[in-house]
């Protein structure tokens, strides 16, 4: 499937254009079909950004005045 | 001046030296008394015939009078005992040194915009008028204002520091940064052993876990704290990995262990935040110079956490809500334009086609069944119709159609057109595979029912 260059954001903006757009009764079936297709792709991309970040607690432990860790924090 | 009268003075007189510490205002006021009430009870006296005997009611009705018109704004320092909020929130009190006590009420009206929680053993200033109760014999002070004591000058530097920053325009509107919808990365400024951290992590585990946290230790209380709060704030905004928010915080204390956050150091540093800022430090009453700066103030560490949280999940909701639309907009997008096509229309067919199969393969799920079975007694009668040449032509791409002979044709305005919508006599476009020929409608005939 084709990816989108979109921010998180731009894409849920677009999104909502493409559901808006579908709304009306009027549209032709070839706008439509590539409505729809975009519309897939943000909306598999929007849920694909959200459930890649995992939970993740670190700490930065400063080691010198220009160098630190990043370790787990429990 | 019978000795009597003598002795009433001395005492007044002990009674002045307990309260030694009135300024010179009430001083004067005293004087006064000292005088009015040796004419007074003079004046008595000689009209009784020496011996004059109060009753008891008398007697405190004097004292009331006396204590309510001459003490009516004096301040005390001591320290708060046997505290207690009563349930229409007046706030009854016993101050107290190490030779006496009084009691003393600061009520609802008054407590509540107090700046701190006054508790017991603790040392304040008050300001009040003394009031007396003859039934009982008593008198207190009823406390009109209330200040910790030592705490002034610190009070005074919050009120300094809060008037020259807004004059300078860092608590202004118009430099706050919005809180993104889509938090990823949150920066933490906080201690790792304190309270602040603990109930943002509490509200992850609660809420929605996709999240990634960095903490930056730091203190947040004591003479450091402004140093390593500020640090931490800059080190964000120089790291490379970019956080989405900050929340810089603490878990709730009193004024002296919050004092950090009024730090101007520490508001300089929010308000240079390239970072939006999000001031979470456990005091759901009180504000600090932080929570003006920052580009959100959150109550309490949990707060903040649910803030953001809450944001997210929204957003989940949203792209369901989104994503299921399109599914369903599109279905009847379908349902309609196929049940327009009641005749033969080979190049939209197998457009239509091509792209709907191509759909249904890589979003084979998101079409309802109830879909397929509408297909299918729709379009199964067409479909066998028209098979061999549709099984033909699928493979080929629409360039291909038109290289076979077949042409489009379109409206002078480009789009597709079906022959019953063409007028006699307008203009249209005939798309061969390698030309397009404009022409006039000159006629037309109806060929298949």
């Amino acid at each position: 499937m084709k990816k989108t260059n979109l921010k998180f954001e731009e894409a849920m903006q677009k999104l909502e254009t493409i559901v808006s757009n579908l709304e009306n009764e009027n549209i032709g079936l070839d706008e439509a079909l590539k409505l729809f297709e975009e519309g897939k792709i943000l909306s598999d991309f929007c849920k694909e950004t959200l459930d890649k970040a995992k939970k993740k607690i670190e700490i930065i432990k400063m080691n010198d005045k220009n160098s630190f860790n990043l370790e787990d924090f429990k | 001046m019978n000795k009597k009268v003598q002795n009433f003075k001395n005492e007044n007189k002990n009674y002045q030296f307990n309260f030694n510490f009135i300024d010179s205002e009430n001083l004067d006021n005293l004087n006064n008394l000292d005088k009015n009430q040796s004419q007074t009870t003079s004046k008595n006296l000689l009209d009784r015939n020496a011996r004059h005997i109060y009753k008891v009611s008398e007697i405190n009705s004097i004292i009331k009078e006396t204590l309510e018109k001459d003490f009516l704004s004096i301040w005390i320092e001591g320290e708060i005992s046997n505290s207690k909020l009563n349930f229409s929130g007046h706030f009854y009190f016993t101050l107290k040194d190490n030779l006496g006590q009084i009691k003393a009420v600061m009520f609802n009206s008054l407590y509540s915009y107090l700046k701190f929680i006054p508790k017991d053993g603790m040392e304040v200033i008050v300001k009040g008028s003394l009031s007396c109760f003859i039934k009982g014999g008593t008198y207190q002070i009823n406390v009109l204002y209330m200040e910790p004591k030592g705490k002034g000058a610190l009070l005074i530097a919050f009120e300094e520091l809060k008037k020259r920053l807004e004059k300078e325009g860092l608590f202004d509107k118009t430099h706050k940064k919005p809180i993104p919808n889509f938090v990823n990365k949150i920066g933490v400024v906080t201690s790792p052993t304190g309270a602040a951290i603990k109930d943002i992590l509490t509200v992850l585990d609660r809420r929605f876990s996709n999240l990634h946290i960095i903490i930056y230790p730091s203190k947040v209380q004591g003479e450091d704290a402004k140093f390593e709060i500020k640090k931490g704030i800059e080190f964000f905004n120089s790291w490379a990995e970019k956080v989405d928010v900050i929340l810089v915080g603490r878990g709730g204390g009193s004024i002296e262990d919050l004092w950090a956050f009024n730090e101007e150091m520490v508001a300089r540093a929010i308000y240079n935040s390239k970072i939006p800022i999000i001031s979470c430090v456990g005091h759901e009453i009180d504000y600090l110079i932080s929570d003006f700066v920052a580009d959100l103030r959150a109550p309490t560490p949990s707060a903040a956490a649910e803030m953001l949280i809450k944001e997210k999940q929204e957003l989940l909701n949203n792209i369901d809500y989104l994503s299921n639309s399109i599914n369903n907009l599109m279905d009847n997008i379908l349902k309609i334009n196929f049940l327009k096509y009641d005749r033969l229309n080979f190049f939209n067919i197998i457009k239509l086609f091509d792209k709907f199969f191509n759909n249904l393969c890589q979003n084979f799920d998101y079409f309802s069944s109830e879909f397929f079975e509408n297909f299918d007694t729709i379009f199964n009668k067409k479909i066998v119709d028209y098979e061999i040449k549709i099984n033909k032509l699928l493979s080929l791409d629409p360039k291909k159609i038109l290289a076979l002979g077949y042409s489009v044709i379109k409206d002078k305005n480009g789009n597709f057109a079906e022959a019953k919508d063409l007028l006699i006599g307008e203009e249209i476009e005939v798309c061969t595979k390698n030309y397009i020929l404009f022409c006039r409608l000159i006629s037309k005939e109806k060929i298949y029912k």
